[in-house]
């Protein structure tokens, strides 16, 4: 507001007769100084406070908006539970099996044929083109149902699958699933224990991060497609993957909230960018992360939101088959599989799924003969199988040559080979590709729950580096910082602190990757301009052992280098205060 | 976080300044009043110009023009000890939860600080003029005064700075009145008053003090509970980080008020005078600035939603009301060269319970906490009613010299739980001499010299240890006058 002109005409006569009037001075703020870089022999003053804003059970929610803004590199490496595949897996399938035949004639020809295998049951099994085809055949002449054959040397019934969903669901888990590099391998903290930072997954499971809840997935296409077994050798076999595409996939609603507590001095430490003499802060959560959440309290996480069932609006999975037309064994040894190459295959390719599902299924079938006898009650025609699995078919008053023996599962993977290939199909051409839509997992909630939990109790550190970004409070590229333990310490331990950064202080971007690199060649405190003599030490405070500290105190003297090479004295003067330190930093 | 702005007002004691051209009677009495208004002949039953404040009914007595003009100089003596009896943190940490962990108090801070002094100068000045239009019956009358006044300088960072550091207040009238005159015996007299007002003030303020400042820390997000707002304890008050500069320069207020007098002549040496005014809502307009230059407000929280530039400006008002008064007077001359008068002033100062500060300012918003850009400050003054009496002596030794004496009192309208150094009060002995020199039938010469000061006051109760200490006031105030008659 203007004051009206007579009353300022007023006011400013005033003024020169007794200060009346401009006795009151405006607040301002001037603008800072400039930094510049210390000239060599120049010295400059700098003061540091330490200031604790002890927040107790600090609630930090966040809404998967929240969430959907942290950087991707935050995301991605947290890591919340592995995920197991197995419901996933037997919907997926069962969907496949299960869709009607109009879905059904929209497949592709090897979508089909993989959907007639996963159906294939003794009756509706077409063995033309297959060892299996003649000696079926016998049973026509002895007037039994080639189905009741089938079906009883697989023990199972005439409209079962001859290998159950369960074990086909099983054996793409752990080998279609669990050899894929991205399922055997996650990403973690570098420890003693894991000194490459990788950590197993568990089998038949895949790495879930915040980064799927946040995304709904939309980076699995790209993690579990196509993939080198070893990414550090250019020569290494490449596993197919096995989504091609994967999209709206989601277990978490729109109310989705993540709320965990903290405990911690909220405030940044406040140090020295040696470059230019700023003052800088240091985001403090990382050094913190020992007691920046307490297990003990039993809200101290909360997740609201995940949902009863993981929908998948849309998902396409692939199978591999080899390009050539790999056969059965026909031989008992090498045990307990047999002699055939498919074996050796790679444990992805179609082939080898099918030959490890034919035989578990075999597993189940108990050793015994099956006898067909003409009308005349003569033996006409047996199949035994015996407690490996091995096959024998024998035929008498020459009704006909049987197949020769074999493994149950040598014989059964030409069966699916074969009728992969129905419709024209040439070797090499059948790939399964299939696709779904609108698929509805039931998941448990609070079982995944307590699974993050139980994960994030093992290991804090990725959550902390969520809290550390949402509570990103760094600015500058300090050198070193200023700390002083908390009150709880002993005496002895009480003090200012001078702490050189670590690489994990180095300041992030918005893509949570560091701003700098960490180009100390000499980190710490020195008590000689050589820097020869180190006086700091990573000596455990407060939970922090990874910091060289050094405890200071007026009339002290140091000397550092900073990431440019630069060399510096810093020369402790007396405590402006009980919180602040006063330094004369003079460049060498 | 907060933004509320909590802004005191320098009321009361120190001295009037002058407005310039319209100087006002300045320094000031008890709660806000100034000193003197008009000359040290001026009073409910005085018969000059100046009655438009004092009782407009004794306009009704001129028999001729008269204009009056003045100007003169204050000079006041304030003194304040600050005396910490309560338990206070090391300044340079924050610790927001009371009781504060023994280790974080600060021993020094306690007892007896250096003492502060503010001796403001300041000019003064005055004008009245009054004019019978109809003989024997109907005066008109015009004055510009300044019946309420504050300045006071004291060192920004001394023990008070949280009450105040410098300020300027002053509310100056300009009034027209009327004076009809019954017969002999009575008179009746009334004045409109536009008020104008113009304030400044500069003071540290406290974010512990502010609600809303507490009311952030303890609301999600953050949810921390805390001992800040209104009630906070001493132990977690005057922190470093939380202790902004704040200004409020430029305020004007306009408003108006109204007077009624009587005045009664039951016998020609007797006089007697009653004069009511009214109350004024004084709302000053001006510009706030704050200094949030701590990187606990402009960077370090700033992922919780407290972020604000370093330095915020915007619109403040500053509310409060001027007392509503009642005074009654009475004279009476002995011989042709004694009389004797005096009034009784009973002063509604209870109408003030706070000041009310709204401050304004996009910058002010922090959406995140639930502040909004505006915030609203009461300032508890919660005072009392008071009085003042005055007796006068007048001595005319010659037919041309007219000499006197006052004599009076006025008690204190700060309790010790809210006085501070933004009124720096106490009860009051009032002092002063004066001399008229008529030079002809036209022209008289006003000379008047009037102390007044307080017993130094102690105070131990001052709540939440914001006053305690000593305070210690004198003001003496030198005017000169021209009357001209016509």
């Amino acid at each position: 507001m203007i004051a009206p002109r007579p009353l300022l005409l007023a006011v400013l006569l005033a003024c020169p007769l007794g200060q009346a009037g401009c006795i009151v001075d405006e607040v301002t703020v001037p603008d800072p100084p400039p930094a510049s870089e210390l000239a060599p022999g120049e010295t400059s003053t700098v003061e540091l406070r330490f200031l604790r804003f002890e927040v107790d059970g600090f609630q930090q929610v966040m809404t998967i908006d929240d969430v959907r803004a942290l950087p991707k590199k935050t995301l991605d490496e947290l890591w919340l539970l592995d995920y197991s595949l197995g419901e996933t897996l037997d919907t997926v399938l069962a969907q496949l099996r299960d869709m009607s035949p109009t879905e059904a004639d929209a497949l592709p020809q090897a979508a089909k044929n993989m959907r007639n295998l996963l159906k294939m049951t003794p009756d509706n099994a077409s063995l033309v083109g297959t060892k299996l085809e003649e000696a079926i055949a016998l049973a026509g002449t002895v007037a039994i149902p080639p189905a009741k054959v089938l079906a009883a040397l697989a023990q199972v019934g005439v409209t079962d699958n001859l290998v159950p969903p369960d074990v086909i669901s099983e054996v793409v888990l752990d080998l279609l699933v669990s050899s894929h590099p991205t399922a055997q391998k996650r990403k973690g903290p570098v420890d003693a224990d894991h000194p490459e930072g990788l950590y197993p997954v568990a089998e038949g499971s895949i790495p879930m991060t915040l980064g799927d809840l946040a995304s709904n997935f939309e980076s699995l296409a790209d993690r579990f497609g196509p993939a080198p077994l070893d990414p550090d050798d250019p020569m290494s076999p490449i596993h197919p993957g096995f989504i091609d595409k994967a999209y709206g996939i989601s277990i978490v609603e729109e109310t989705f909230e993540m709320a965990v507590k903290v405990s911690v001095n909220a405030l940044p430490y406040k140090g020295v960018d040696l470059g230019d003499l700023s003052v800088a802060s240091v985001n403090s959560i990382a050094s913190q992360v020992d007691t920046l959440f307490d297990f003990d309290d039993p809200e101290w996480l909360k997740v609201e939101g995940l949902a009863e069932e993981m929908v998948i609006q849309e998902l396409t999975m692939s199978i591999r088959e080899n390009d050539k037309f790999v056969t059965g064994g026909d031989a008992r040894d090498p045990k307990p599989e047999g002699n055939s190459e498919i074996w050796d295959l790679p444990p992805w390719e179609f082939e080898h799924l099918i030959m490890e599902g034919a035989r578990r299924a075999a597993a189940s079938i108990a050793e015994h003969c099956d006898e067909y006898r003409l009308a005349t009650d003569a033996l006409a025609f047996q199949a035994c199988i015996d407690g490996e699995g091995w096959t024998e078919m024998t035929t008498f008053a020459d009704i006909g040559a049987p197949p020769p023996p074999a493994y149950f599962w040598d014989i059964l993977v030409e069966v699916a080979q074969v009728r992969l290939h129905d419709g024209g199909l040439a070797e090499g051409d059948a790939d399964v590709q299939f696709t779904l839509r609108d698929v509805r997992i039931p998941i448990d909630p609070d079982a995944i729950l307590v699974e993050i939990k139980k994960n994030f109790e093992a290991d804090p550190s990725a959550l902390a580096a969520v809290a550390e970004r949402v509570n990103d409070a760094a600015e500058g590229d300090a050198d070193f910082y200023f700390y002083q333990p908390q009150l709880s310490n002993e005496a002895a331990l009480q003090g200012d602190y001078l702490y050189f950064v670590t690489a994990d202080d180095i300041r992030k971007d918005d893509e949570a990757e560091p701003v700098r690199p960490y180009d100390y060649a000499k980190p710490g405190f020195f008590a000689d301009a050589e820097l020869t003599d180190k006086v700091s030490s990573p000596a455990l405070i407060d939970g922090d052992d990874t910091h060289e500290k050094i405890k200071v105190s007026a009339g002290d003297v140091l000397y550092m280098e900073d990431d440019a090479g630069r060399r510096f004295k810093l020369a402790v003067g007396e405590k402006p205060s009980p919180s602040r330190i006063k330094l004369d930093i003079t460049r060498l | 976080m907060q933004r509320t702005l909590r802004l005191t007002l320098p009321l009361t004691a120190t001295l009037a300044t002058a407005l310039a051209l319209v100087a006002p009677s300045e320094a000031q009495a008890s709660g806000l009043d100034a000193p003197i208004v008009g000359t040290g002949q001026s009073g409910p039953v005085s018969r000059d110009a100046s009655a438009i404040w004092w009782n407009p009914a004794q306009l009704g007595n001129l028999k001729k023009g008269e204009l009056l003009l003045g100007g003169g100089l204050i000079i006041g003596d304030i003194r304040y000890t600050r005396n910490y009896t309560g338990n206070y943190q090391t300044p340079d940490s924050f610790q927001f939860k009371s009781p504060v962990d023994g280790a974080y108090i600060d021993a020094a801070k306690s007892g007896q600080q250096d003492q502060v002094v503010a001796n403001p100068i300041a000019p003064t000045g005055n004008a009245f003029f009054a004019y019978p239009v109809i003989k024997d019956r109907l005066v008109l009358g015009a004055g510009f005064y300044v019946p309420y006044a504050a300045a006071l300088n004291f060192p920004k960072t001394g023990a008070q700075a949280w009450q105040v550091q410098q300020a300027f207040i002053v509310s100056s009238n300009l009034t027209g009145s009327a004076a009809v005159r019954i017969n002999d015996y009575i008179s009746l007299g009334a004045g409109v008053s536009y008020v104008l007002g113009f304030a400044e003030l500069s003071k540290l303020q406290d974010f512990a003090s502010v609600p809303e400042f507490g009311d952030g820390l303890s609301n999600p997000p953050i949810g921390q509970d805390n001992s800040f707002g209104p009630d906070a304890p001493s132990d977690v008050r005057e922190l470093e980080v939380l202790s902004r500069p704040i200004s409020l320069k430029r305020a004007v207020s306009h408003s108006a008020t109204f007077n009624v007098g009587l005045a009664v002549n039951p016998t020609k040496k007797l006089n007697l005078g009653l004069n009511y005014q009214h109350s004024t809502n004084m709302n000053y307009r001006g510009r706030f600035a704050i200094d949030m230059n701590d990187s606990f407000f402009t960077h370090d929280l700033a992922s919780q939603g407290v972020q604000f530039k370093p330095l915020v400006v915007g619109d403040a008002v500053l509310a409060f009301k001027l007392p509503k008064r009642l005074t009654a007077g009475a004279g009476y001359t002995i011989n042709d060269r004694w009389r004797v008068d005096g009034f009784f002033s009973y002063i509604f100062y209870s109408d003030i319970e706070n000041f009310a500060v709204t401050t304004t300012s996009p910058d002010l918003a922090q959406p995140a906490l639930g502040i909004g850009d505006t915030l609203t400050v009461n300032l508890p003054r919660n005072w009392r009613n008071t009085v003042w009496v005055e007796g006068n002596v007048r001595f005319r030794p010659t037919e041309r010299l007219l000499l006197s004496g006052t004599l009076g009192y006025q008690s204190s309208a700060s309790p010790d739980s809210t006085v501070d150094t933004t009124s720096p009060d106490g009860n009051r002995l009032i002092g002063g001499v004066g001399g008229v020199l008529q030079v002809n039938e036209r022209l008289g010469l006003i000379a008047d010299a009037r102390m007044q000061g307080i017993l130094p006051r102690t105070v131990t109760d001052s709540d939440y240890d914001l006053g305690n200490g000593t305070y210690k006031l004198f003001i003496a105030a030198i005017a000169g006058h021209l009357q001209f008659r016509f």
